[in-house]
């Protein structure tokens, strides 16, 4: 067994445009959340891993600083890893994408308690808007950090779970009618876990590993589509969107040193890769506000050594408007 | 109480409320006299096309982001035509660029902007202009007509229209209107037409 990390973690909850057709379950649009107003997700992910169930979930809070910039924090909680690394971490197996640890032929049974895995931080730019009547095409720049230090052991970094470090990229989102299609492109800057603990094998009694993640580059993919209603009578009308959501993502394999000695890793979970997975998702929008998001995230080329497909995940994200003088009417009249 | 530039005439004209309308004297020589009087005036209405969305909740932002401005009485939001219709507190002065504003916070850009106002025995023309709430508001490309009823203007500039349309007044939009009243810091000027 081996502690599971997430790739799409919190990345459910990059969303925080007010586009229906564009508030992609998975990956962020380029427009942002309006100024002044704050907005509040919360996620959780699941799946099975073997017998044991992965489960994550995530709270998140936006805020748009100005209609072009917006800032968001994230920590999330987990049951996806142990508190230490592994301790055959060169090697230990991975079969299809199931993942096992051995030692000396057994199992090792590793507990994975709920932890809080960090802070996320992601800050979102838009450097471009063409707007026209209902459509427009819209760039930004985003930047993301995170504090997280936990005892992840594949080569796959991903910021919102399963480690530290800094990200960025670019987003290009086009909205026409009730169609909306983005791409993201960007990077991730893992930073190094360390972890020393006590082995009476070695004099001095400690045995330390320094485990570098690869960086890594991603491109996402994401189509939106307007499904209900096909005309509006008011803002209580409930809306459906449709989304097929791309994320594939290339890492380095990772760099291991253990007693300060450079062990190569001998682990497919820690040699670099490349896949892409594939995410239908349903959302549901209430009040013209309150959405509720279901998506699952199936292998669609090659796999992830750091999280099991199918990933089902649900979100939910509400806007909360500050300083506003009185409430919309809801409007019943008929266009 | 005229002229600025290009020795074309501006004239101003003081708005008098009159219950909820408005009476307006075109007043060539007297004007600078008046200007010093307090002049307030009402819009009755706006209408504001924002572009760049399509989904309610768009909607919602934009309507929520409208209602923070303290002028505004109320927000009627057509979902389907993404017009909203802006109606106006009584005797408050109305900001239209701080409409404007507020579309574009909200993520979206104003794709046109029109106002309501009752003129009365009013002749309007190119270059017309009259003065409200601190603003100049400066006719362009309109022909010349008397006016005595609710006119509908049409706010022109970048922020108030896409840059298709803006490009087609660009050319006409040379300040030449000031107030007669040197005291009075006018910091905003807007063109505007009939049409």
């Amino acid at each position: 067994m081996k502690p599971i990390s997430f790739t799409l973690i919190g990345m459910l909850f990059a969303l925080s445009s007010v586009f229906s057709q564009e508030l992609f379950p998975v990956h962020e649009p380029a427009s942002n959340i309006p100024k002044g107003v704050f907005g509040i997700r919360g996620v959780s992910e699941s799946f099975k891993e073997i017998a044991l169930a992965r489960n994550q979930f995530a709270a998140k809070i936006m805020y748009g600083i100005t209609a072009n910039w917006e800032v968001e924090a994230q920590t999330d909680f987990s049951n996806h890893h142990a508190s230490t690394l592994p301790v055959n971490l060169v090697s230990h197996s991975h079969f299809g994408n199931r993942v096992y640890y051995f030692t000396n032929n057994k199992t090792y049974g590793i507990e994975y308690p709920y932890t809080f895995g960090g802070i996320y931080l992601y800050s979102k730019y838009r450097i471009f808007s063409m707007d026209r009547a209902e459509g427009h095409l819209r760039a930004a720049l985003f930047a993301e950090y995170s504090t997280t230090r936990v005892a992840h052991d594949e080569a796959e970094p991903d910021l919102q779970g399963d480690t530290g470090g800094e990200g960025g990229g670019f987003v290009v989102t086009w909205l026409l009618h009730k169609m909306a299609v983005s791409l993201t492109t960007g990077f991730i800057l893992p930073n190094d876990y360390k972890e020393t603990r006590d082995d009476y094998r070695y004099n001095p009694p400690y045995f330390k590993t320094d485990l570098s993640y690869g960086r890594a580059a991603h491109f996402d993919l994401s189509f939106g589509y307007l499904l209900v209603p096909k005309q509006y009578d008011s803002y209580s009308n409930l809306n459906i969107n449709l989304y097929a959501e791309f994320e594939g993502k290339a890492y380095e394999a990772a760099k291991i040193i253990q007693n300060d000695s450079v062990v190569n890793p001998i682990s497919s979970a820690l040699l670099k890769g490349f896949y892409v997975d594939f995410f239908p998702g349903i959302q549901f929008i209430f009040n013209s506000n309150t959405r509720i998001d279901l998506s699952i995230g199936f292998s669609f080329y090659n796999h992830s050594y750091s999280h099991f497909n199918p990933i089902y995940s649900w979100g939910i994200q509400r806007y909360i408007f500050v300083n506003s003088h009185k409430a919309p009417k809801v409007l019943k009249q008929t266009f | 109480m005229v002229i600025i530039k290009d020795g074309r005439f501006c004239i101003f004209a003081s708005l008098i409320i009159v219950k909820d309308t408005i009476s307006m004297k075109k007043i060539s020589f007297l004007c600078f006299l008046l200007m010093n009087l307090s002049v307030s005036a009402q819009f009755l209405t706006a209408h504001v096309a924002v572009d760049g969305l399509t989904c309610s909740a768009c909607s919602f932002v934009t309507q929520k982001s409208l209602m923070q401005l303290p002028f505004i009485e109320d927000v009627q939001m057509d979902l389907n035509t993404h017009i909203a219709t802006l109606t106006f507190k009584n005797g408050s002065p109305v900001a239209m660029d701080r409409i404007a504003q507020k579309v574009v916070d909200a993520g979206f850009s104003v794709g046109g902007f029109t106002a309501e106002i009752y003129l009365k025995e009013v002749a309007v023309s190119d270059n017309f202009c009259f003065e409200y709430d601190g603003a100049i508001f400066h006719f362009i490309q309109t022909k010349e007509r008397n006016i005595t009823g609710i006119a509908t203007l049409t706010f022109i500039g970048k922020e108030f229209m896409n840059k298709k349309e803006f490009k087609r007044y660009k050319a006409a939009m040379t300040a030449v209107c000031a107030s007669g009243d040197k005291d009075l810091k006018l910091t905003k000027t807007y063109f505007i037409t009939l049409k």
